[in-house]
């Protein structure tokens, strides 16, 4: 008996999962829960057994067509997330200033951590969740150019396997092999800490260097405009609203380079900044 | 070669989108897809250069906002000028069209119809 779990709301990518497998079902039900939605869906996957070299086999479909080659059951997470990741940008990038970079909050203003990966995006985000701020994304910032706020995109923190040591408290519940990413539900990490949309009030730039001192490095409107539209989804299709949307987030909130070495360094650095008051 | 001289008339390329953030200007140039960003005396320069005036006269301008010395300025704007021409971000007007006071986007307007 197939159970059809959602609908979900990625940046406007709204979808329902159909999965035949109990256990495999909850997991992906409790890794999509902060995207639920009452939006009527566009589309669908389905996760489906198939015959192959393991008894746990599965097939992702979108739409009725193979997303991947069959796969074992403890990478489907990673792909349905994938996929999910893929379609978000797809539609978030049309209406938004769309940055790779995740996002929190806290009284009611939102800080952008944009890097290329494998920057500390992620840790860092987790990090400060656990920490208390509120979890706007880890993956794509989507900016209404117009009223330059956030709109979150509380999708499952995907940790990498070079940092899940700093949160043992995380490991997934389904099985997943050695090397393999974790897909954490934001709500895994801190009840209650997913928010809407708030408008930014601080830009940084991690950059995690192994020995390094963590400190934060300031930077110029013009220099973050730089950085930031080398993180910008398809800066080239809407340059001239894209740079004008990055130009004016620059004016208005201040913009480090945060330097990590550590990342309980990092977490006080960014909550001894004195520029998250609002207005 | 760039042609440019002191006595060029240099203006924005067409087509550029410039955002000005405090004292530095980012510009996307469109013809190459390429940001660039420019700083301190660069950064006015290219702001001046609107197609108002010789280059020696621009240089004259920073000199006397930068209290710099003359002669060094005007070597230093006429190498940005060229720098600049070379990255498609300014390009020389006609002296015929400047004297008259009119851009080359003014002559090619289509006439408006009545």
């Amino acid at each position: 008996m197939a159970m059809v779990l959602g609908p979900y709301d990625a940046l406007g990518h709204v979808f329902t999962v159909t999965v035949a497998e109990d256990r495999l079902g909850e997991c992906i039900a409790r890794t999509l829960e902060a995207l639920g939605t009452t939006c009527q869906p566009r589309l669908e996957y389905s996760v489906a057994a198939v015959p192959g070299p393991r008894p746990d086999w599965y097939e992702l479909r979108r739409d009725g067509e193979p997303v991947m080659p069959a796969m074992e059951g403890s990478l489907v997470l990673d792909w349905l997330a994938w996929a999910v990741n893929q379609g978000a940008i797809e539609s978030g990038r049309q209406q938004n200033l769309l940055m790779h970079a995740a996002g929190v909050a806290r009284d009611g203003l939102g800080v952008v951590l944009a890097a290329p990966m494998e920057s500390g995006k992620t840790t860092t985000c987790t990090g400060l969740v656990r920490d208390g701020w509120s979890y706007l994304t880890d993956e794509a910032v989507a900016v209404d150019p117009a009223t330059l706020r956030v709109r979150a995109f509380p999708k499952a923190l995907t940790i990498d396997p070079g940092s899940q040591f700093l949160f043992p408290e995380l490991r997934p519940e389904l099985p997943s092999s050695s090397g393999q990413k974790w897909q954490v539900p934001p709500h895994s990490i801190r009840p209650g800490c997913v928010t809407t949309d708030v408008p930014v009030g601080l830009l940084l730039l991690p950059a995690y260097r192994e020995g390094a001192s963590t400190e934060l490095q300031p930077l110029t409107p013009a220099q973050a405009v730089m950085e930031l539209a080398q993180c910008t989804f398809f800066f080239i299709e809407q340059p001239e609203r894209n740079l004008a949307a990055l130009a004016q987030l620059a004016r208005t909130a201040p913009c480090y380079r945060l330097v990590i070495g550590a990342l309980d360094e990092a977490v006080t650095l960014v909550n001894e900044l004195p520029h998250l008051v609002s207005a | 070669m760039t042609g440019v001289e002191p006595t060029s008339v240099l203006a924005h390329a067409p087509g550029l989108v410039v955002e000005v953030l405090d004292s530095e200007v980012v510009v996307w140039e469109p013809a190459a897809a390429q940001l660039h960003r420019l700083d301190g005396p660069a950064a006015l320069t290219f702001e001046l250069l609107d197609g108002s005036e010789p280059l020696e006269r621009t240089a004259e301008v920073i000199a006397a906002t930068l209290d710099a010395e003359p002669a060094q300025v005007r070597h230093d704007v006429l190498e940005l000028a060229r720098q600049l021409v070379g990255l498609g971000l300014v390009r020389p007007l006609s002296a015929a069209r400047t004297v008259a006071g009119v851009t080359e986007g003014d002559v090619l307007q289509p006439p408006q119809d009545a």
